[in-house]
């Protein structure tokens, strides 16, 4: 018998004998797995070797580096740490890489050259905002990003349903949340959101859960085409139509002809239009 | 007095030192809940006489933990029992600056021990414990530079000035608003 190593903690304590135990035969008590029961020799791993950070396997790296890009100024922090060594480099990239904005064109300008091309792979979620993109620019995303899981265009310049549809369908495996805005009222050369420029990607994006159409110029018949012929759309739970001024009542309640279309559905949002009044009657109706 | 038929279990550090600790306790690690539930309830007994316990229950051999790592462990696991079981969708991604008091006394130990609690946690499957362990070493990297950084954790730089010099290069992304 090895030597027993008593606990000096609360719950041992507890332990005196107060009752004479109700015994159970042995050989019920001893039915456990015999594995378990088997002590390894204990020769398996060497005490002698000091655990430092950089024995850690690279997934608890990462789980460490992933708390810190968490943090407001994380990404600063990251940045730093990148600079450590090269195991540290390898990893953080991946994380930094992982989430992309760019609000600005010159933040793109920097990425475009080179960049995007080198980690683009390791993008999981994208988000533009006023980038102008050309031809170069658009060959490029849909040869790199194929791992995304959002992607968000907000009243970007140069767009064309090819591209969209290209860039959807290496995506479409794993594509979750789609974004686009068009123009609206302020950022006017940014491309029109129209039907012509959406169908086409959308055959590619049933994947999708989140799908937001913002100061768009889509019709009733975008709406009907989604309900009844582009895919079916087994996750999507999010409709979001705000500012699209196009859309009128008779359009959505397109969408609720075909519920089997939407079987996740669950939250839509419109937006109120002094041209096009929608009855909110009319949709408690449409929601029973 | 809840301990007295309370279900004990023994732990076999990677040494062959023995631990017998409450069920409850062991439970807070996924890897040996499971492996009990596999057992099964009724096997475990409930008996609670120190003398006799030895020969009925159990041990379960934990080839990768040595004997101070685990008797953390269970100091841990003993402090936070009665904690609610975090689920995957609120699992809490706060920043480390929500460790409470005791979480951080906890975490005072030596480097060595830390990421052997991260190494641990991890096998064992005991998730508050590696984000607390995880957090605390993102603390000591928060705010550094690259040269105390590696003074911190004693890493050699393995750059070369030109790789090192397109890392930041590379960087520059990043930093811009």
């Amino acid at each position: 018998m090895k030597p027993v190593m008593t606990l000096t903690t609360e719950n041992l304590l507890n332990l005196e004998p107060l009752h004479t135990p109700t015994l159970t035969p042995p050989n019920s008590t001893t039915s456990i797995a015999s594995d378990l029961l088997t002590p390894k020799s204990d020769t398996s791993t060497n005490y002698n070797i000091p655990i430092t950070i950089s024995t850690l396997p690279n997934e608890l790296l990462v789980a460490i580096f992933s708390f810190i890009h968490d943090d407001v100024r994380g990404t600063q922090y990251l940045i730093a740490a990148s600079q450590v060594c090269r195991l540290w480099h390898s990893n953080i990239l991946a994380i930094l890489w992982s989430r992309v904005e760019i609000k600005r064109q010159n933040k793109w300008d920097l990425i475009r050259k080179g960049l995007i091309t080198k980690y683009g792979h390791f993008v999981g979620e994208i988000s533009f905002y006023s980038v102008l993109f050309d031809a170069q620019d658009k060959r490029q995303l849909i040869d790199k990003c194929q791992n995304l899981k959002g992607l968000s265009l907000v009243k970007c310049r140069g767009l064309d349903e090819k591209f969209l549809e290209e860039w959807t369908k290496v995506n479409s495996m794993t594509l979750r949340t789609f974004t686009i805005w068009g123009p609206g009222v302020y950022e006017s050369l940014a491309t029109d959101v129209t039907n012509y420029l959406l169908l086409p990607m959308l055959k590619h994006a049933n994947r999708l859960e989140e799908l937001h159409i913002v100061c768009s110029a889509i019709t009733d018949e975008f709406l009907s085409d989604i309900a009844f012929h582009t895919t079916t759309w087994p996750h999507l739970a999010l409709l979001d139509l705000t500012e699209c001024g196009k859309i009128t009542a008779s359009g959505v309640a397109e969408l609720f002809t075909c519920p089997q279309q939407f079987p996740k559905l669950s939250r839509l949002q419109l937006q109120y239009n002094e041209d096009n009044y929608l009855d909110v009657d009319f949709f408690e109706f449409l929601a029973v | 007095m809840a301990g007295a038929d309370q279900k004990m279990i023994r732990l076999t550090s990677s040494e062959g030192t023995e631990f017998l600790v409450e069920r409850a306790v062991v439970e807070k690690s996924v890897l040996l809940k499971n492996m009990l539930e596999d057992v099964g309830e009724s096997d475990l007994g409930t008996i609670a006489n120190l003398t006799l316990l030895f020969f009925f229950i159990p041990a379960i051999p934990l080839a990768n933990v040595t004997g101070p790592i685990l008797t953390k462990v269970i100091e841990y696991c003993t402090h936070h029992r009665d904690d609610p079981v975090v689920t995957q969708e609120d699992d809490g991604r706060k920043s480390s600056a929500d460790i409470d008091d005791w979480d951080k006394e906890f975490c005072k130990v030596d480097q060595g021990t830390l990421f052997e609690l991260i190494l641990a946690a991890n096998y064992l499957d005991i998730k508050p414990l590696l984000d607390l362990t995880c957090k605390t070493v993102a603390n000591m990297i928060r705010g550094k530079t690259p040269e105390e950084i590696r003074k911190t954790f004693n890493i050699e730089n393995d750059f070369t000035p030109e790789e090192e010099a397109q890392v930041k290069k590379e960087n520059e992304w990043c930093e811009e608003r």
